[in-house]
């Protein structure tokens, strides 16, 4: 392994996790959507996400090119293996850019409650499934010595997969409660709050199902955490942030609510890549087929460029998407003109 | 380049066509309307450059002519007809006579789906004229077909991707005639540089 590879092993888990952290809670407000039969409230909703939840999308699209550029074989065989799957993934998205835009341009109930259901579901799939795919990673895939997937679409529902999918989607709409007590006033932030105290309890309830599971059924994920006694920091880290969230949101801190759910996620996720290193993709069946960050990757030559461009691009793109987010922090008013 | 406008000879002086039937079997074109030298020049800025005609690839690396000849001479003849009906268009606006001259303005209106068709055609050119070659030289499209993704699955997601834009289509189609039926907003000059600003 050379540093080079491990570089891209770090940088992709921060693409994907910025992705989850900024997504994450515009797919949770998706979900809220349904609990909502205002007109002008689900209009407060989408003008919550609305200046930001498209830039937000674009982090998964650079996780994937990333892992095209720097992993192919990861890209190829989890692409094609899980073809169904993201095709699914794909489908929501579509519905779920489309009813963002449409929903406002005739004002007939109708018209507006189909988008708007379409809206929220087009945000839940993703929502599970992307927790699906995390813990099918985690568990590992069936491969064969060609790196080539060889199980079905049924052997992705597994049980250990779809309690990740669970767990994913109740840490996001967690964040995404939080995102709306930050973004919402009066009876609809009061609201949110409660909603957000509701699916925390079911996202630290996961959490610790999850964690008992994997120690007892994924022993290997463990072996860097013996080895390397300091990555324990990230569990712990992720587990009080999630106990913080309760705090903040009990004392109608909403600022530090949902930025103890942005932690909790990064947290999250640093553990999952901790455990994983420097698996990419495990193969369930025999370990020698693994794809790891050395028999996926790319030439170094390609490593070399993608790192100068991504270090040249990625201080653009933080600076932008901070820049938005100043322009559009603050409550969403409603008085205001309403663009969705 | 050879199969989009049915070059068979390697030759200089290539020329372009504004008309022909290329057939595959008899290696030529028939009705051909040519301008000597235009594809050297397009291809290369040069009247004299050689170009290399289809006889000089192996026929099995040929790609489908009918599907390559036809949308790129189909979208260059549109796009001669975009240039000469806006040339006319203006003709009438300098003259003043634009907003009276109903067989113009009814052209217009039936000419409004041809871009979308136009560049649907270029991609079938382009997609169709790099057969079989996927990465040119490098992979043919038949060995870089997945091994993991079944033929079935491949089918459900198209059937899957022209449902859902059919539905999109639909949807779009309805805002349109909404947005159409209200008529345009009457303007000003003062209101349209509110809206430039």
């Amino acid at each position: 392994m050379n540093a080079l590879q491990a570089i891209w092993f770090l940088l992709i888990g921060v693409l994907l996790t910025v992705y989850a952290v900024l997504d994450g809670f515009d797919l949770g407000v998706g979900f809220w959507h349904l609990f909502t039969n205002k007109d002008e409230h689900r209009r407060a909703f989408l003008n919550a996400i609305g200046p930001v939840w498209d830039g937000n999308e674009v982090w998964l699209l650079t996780g994937g090119g990333a892992i095209f550029a720097a992993f192919p074989h990861v890209y190829a065989t989890v692409f094609s293996g899980l073809y169904l799957a993201l095709m699914l993934v794909l489908f929501a998205l579509i519905f779920r850019a489309v009813s963002i835009e449409f929903r406002s341009k005739s004002p007939s109930p109708r018209w507006r409650n189909t988008w708007d259901r379409a809206f929220s579901i087009g945000s839940i799939v993703p929502a599970l499934l992307f927790g699906v795919a995390v813990g099918n990673i985690l568990h590992g895939l069936p491969l064969d010595a060609t790196k080539n997937f060889t199980g079905t679409f049924y052997d992705l529902l597994n049980p250990y997969a779809l309690l990740f999918g669970l767990l994913g989607f109740a840490m996001f709409v967690t964040h995404g409660a939080l995102y709306l007590v930050l973004k919402t006033e009066g009876e609809l932030a009061l609201r949110a709050k409660r909603w957000a105290q509701s699916a925390w309890v079911f996202y630290l309830g996961l959490l610790a199902l999850a964690i008992i599971v994997t120690i007892l059924t994924q022993p290997q994920l463990l072996d860097n955490y013996f080895s390397v006694r300091v990555l324990w920091i990230f569990p712990v880290f992720a587990v009080a942030m999630i106990l913080a969230i309760r705090v903040f949101n009990e004392k109608n801190r909403a600022g530090r609510a949902f930025l103890s759910s942005s932690l909790a996620i990064v947290g999250l996720c640093a553990t999952a890549a901790a455990g994983l290193f420097p698996n990419l993709v495990p193969a369930l069946n025999n370990p020698q087929w693994s794809l790891t960050v050395v028999n996926a990757s790319s030439s170094t030559l390609t490593l070399t460029v993608m790192l100068i461009l991504a270090l040249l691009g990625m201080p653009i793109v933080v600076g932008y998407t901070i820049w938005i987010y100043r322009t559009f922090r603050g409550k969403v008013k409603m008085e205001t003109d309403l663009h969705y | 380049m050879a199969a989009i406008e049915g070059l068979f000879e390697t030759q200089r002086r290539a020329p372009a066509l504004i008309f022909g039937i290329p057939s595959r079997d008899d290696e030529t074109v028939h009705a051909a309307i040519r301008l000597p030298g235009m594809l050297s020049l397009l291809a290369f800025g040069n009247l004299d450059a050689e170009v290399k005609g289809l006889k000089d690839f192996p026929k099995d690396e040929w790609p489908p002519l009918t599907l390559t000849f036809y949308p790129f001479h189909l979208m260059v003849a549109l796009g001669i007809y975009f240039i000469v009906l806006t040339t006319y268009g203006m003709f009438l606006l300098w003259k003043k006579k634009l907003f009276e001259n109903r067989l113009f303005l009814k052209l217009a209106l039936w000419s409004i789906p041809l871009p979308f068709i136009v560049n649907e055609l270029g991609w079938v050119s382009a997609e169709v004229g790099r057969q079989p070659w996927i990465v040119y030289h490098l992979l043919k499209t038949r060995d870089a077909v997945s091994i993991t993704v079944s033929a079935g699955q491949i089918l459900f997601s198209i059937i899957m991707f022209v449902l859902i834009y059919s539905l999109l289509f639909a949807a779009w189609i309805f805002l349109l005639r909404r947005e159409i039926s209200k008529g345009p907003e009457e303007t000003t000059p003062a209101s349209w540089k509110e809206a430039l600003a």
